[in-house]
């Protein structure tokens, strides 16, 4: 319907997108007109499929790199910005959760899902960051959960680590927002595919029955909200969690 | 995507009421750029309503007093009747500072809050949305999806110096969607609020200029929004989207 694409020109980096919501993203940014690199640590396959699915719309790129991986994660910004001229949209996406309750979480678990999911987003941000503070123009898009913004039973490190999301968003769109840079974070709800997929029978009934629309999210539906949110039409929102959710 | 939730596909009906004003007008404007066909209402601004339907394909402009719940009733029925469907309704018809009906043009306090200004301000803001998407529910029950969009303010959902009545009646939206996306979330409405900062033109030209000057000072990127940024969002929200209900989007630059 829209005769130019959304994000026509732009180059965007999306972490962890080998499967789920980040390879959804990534499709859907590259249908939009992106030049797509996105980061993936073991699913070989699934990268392979992200790389196919953009290279069918344009220019995409796959490197295999931990978010917890500094220098790598340098590297590869570095490497973008001279290859590709900048990086424009940094959406961080990967990470991970179990499903345990408190009794059984371990000091290891706990760190584990707080160093992928809020460290990472750190560390990529401040690699990506300064080139866009140098361009003085970029967006991210950090994502969230509605388990960050509502009262749920999920497990204790993933909501944190959600909740941590949504408070660095906010800090960071008020410290780089002079610079022209938005910050803003996407929280989902529960969707078909991803950390929520391996949730009990009776859990995902009961929460069936508290979304006004009554079914989970699609990764793809996910992704084209994305989209709008990192495109320059979108361009007064800053420090924002917007929930999708269907109304839980 | 189902066909009966993604309404991109084809060109969709959209009603905007209060169409004619700086932001309904943009509104229309990006609707109809999009492949959309617009109906739209008008009070007092017949020459932008003349203007509208002479710019956009198909376009349909009624007068409207949104304060008349029956007009209201009767102008949406009107609209599906002749559209044959809506596919998203959008409410821009607003009263903002110095609007409450006193008279005044000011910034007013709560000691300058009549009675009757509380009454005129809520009566526009929020008692109008209330039975315009009633009435939508009830024409589109069973007949597909419906995407509702209100115009909030930043004013109703953070802490801003701003008239209490103002504030109160664009906080009400906010409270008003979520319950309405639960109850009519099962027949397939979904409803959200854009809730802006202060913007280039619109309402937000009566803000005094001291109050200008603060909002500046707080809003991260540092300048007032612009009213095809709020359009953007809403006609997002109007024709692509399918899951996101009961949320009131905030516009304001990171404030």
């Amino acid at each position: 319907m829209t005769a130019t694409r959304l994000l026509e020109g732009k180059v965007a980096l999306v972490t962890g997108a080998s499967r789920g919501l980040g390879q959804s993203i990534a499709r859907v940014f590259a249908s939009e007109g992106a030049r797509v690199a996105f980061t993936y640590t073991r699913d070989e396959q699934g990268s392979r499929t992200t790389l196919e699915t953009c290279r069918k719309s344009g220019d995409a790129r796959a490197f295999q790199v931990s978010v917890l991986d500094a220098a790598g994660t340098e590297t590869m910004v570095a490497d973008l910005e001279q290859n590709w001229g900048s990086v424009d949209i940094l959406v961080n996406n990967a990470g991970i959760s179990q499903n345990m309750p408190l009794a059984l979480m371990e000091e290891e678990d706990w760190d584990r899902v707080m160093d992928i999911n809020v460290k990472g987003t750190f560390l990529t941000s401040k690699a990506v960051l300064r080139g866009m503070i140098r361009r003085k123009q970029g967006v991210v898009l950090n994502i969230g959960s509605l388990v960050a913004v509502r009262m749920l039973e999920a497990p204790i490190h993933y909501c944190a680590s959600k909740a941590a999301i949504k408070g660095l968003t906010e800090a960071l769109a008020k410290e780089v927002s002079r610079y022209g840079i938005r910050v803003n974070c996407l929280a989902p709800g529960l969707l078909e595919d991803g950390v929520g997929r391996n949730l009990p029978e009776h859990r995902l009934a009961d929460y069936l029955k508290h979304c006004a629309l009554g079914r989970v999210g699609r990764l793809e539906e996910v992704a084209r909200l994305a989209a709008f949110l990192v495109s320059d039409v979108n361009g007064y929102m800053s420090g924002e969690t917007v929930v999708i959710d269907g109304g839980v | 995507m189902e066909a009966s939730e993604r309404m991109t596909v084809d060109a969709p009906s959209c009603i905007v009421i209060g169409g004619s004003g700086i932001v309904g007008r943009t509104v229309c404007r990006t609707l109809a750029s999009r492949g959309a066909r617009v109906g739209f209402t008008f009070l007092k601004n017949e020459a932008v309503a003349h203007e509208l339907t002479a710019a956009l394909p198909g376009a349909v402009a009624r007068r409207l007093d949104v304060r008349d719940v029956g007009a209201i009733d009767r102008t949406l029925g009107e609209f599906v009747e002749q559209f044959g469907r809506i596919d998203a309704l959008i409410n821009c018809a607003a009263v903002g500072f110095g609007g409450g009906g006193n008279g005044s043009n000011g910034h007013e306090k709560m000691a300058d809050v009549a009675e009757d200004a509380w009454d005129a301000m809520l009566s526009v803001n929020t008692k109008a949305s209330f039975f315009a998407v009633r009435q939508i529910a009830n024409l589109m029950r069973g007949r597909g999806a419906v995407n509702v969009v209100l115009l909030g303010s930043v004013d109703g959902v953070k802490p801003a110096p701003a008239p209490v009545h103002y504030a109160a009646s664009k906080a009400a939206l906010a409270g008003m969607i979520k319950a309405m996306a639960k109850e009519l979330g099962p027949q397939g409405v979904r409803i959200n609020s854009v809730a802006p900062g202060v913007l280039e033109g619109g309402l937000s030209r009566t803000l005094p200029e001291d109050l200008r000057r603060e909002y500046l000072k707080h809003c991260g990127l540092k300048r007032l929004g612009k009213i095809e940024e709020v359009a953007s969002l809403v006609a997002w929200l109007a024709t692509e989207n399918t899951f996101v209900t009961g949320q009131t989007v905030i516009l304001d630059g990171a404030l």
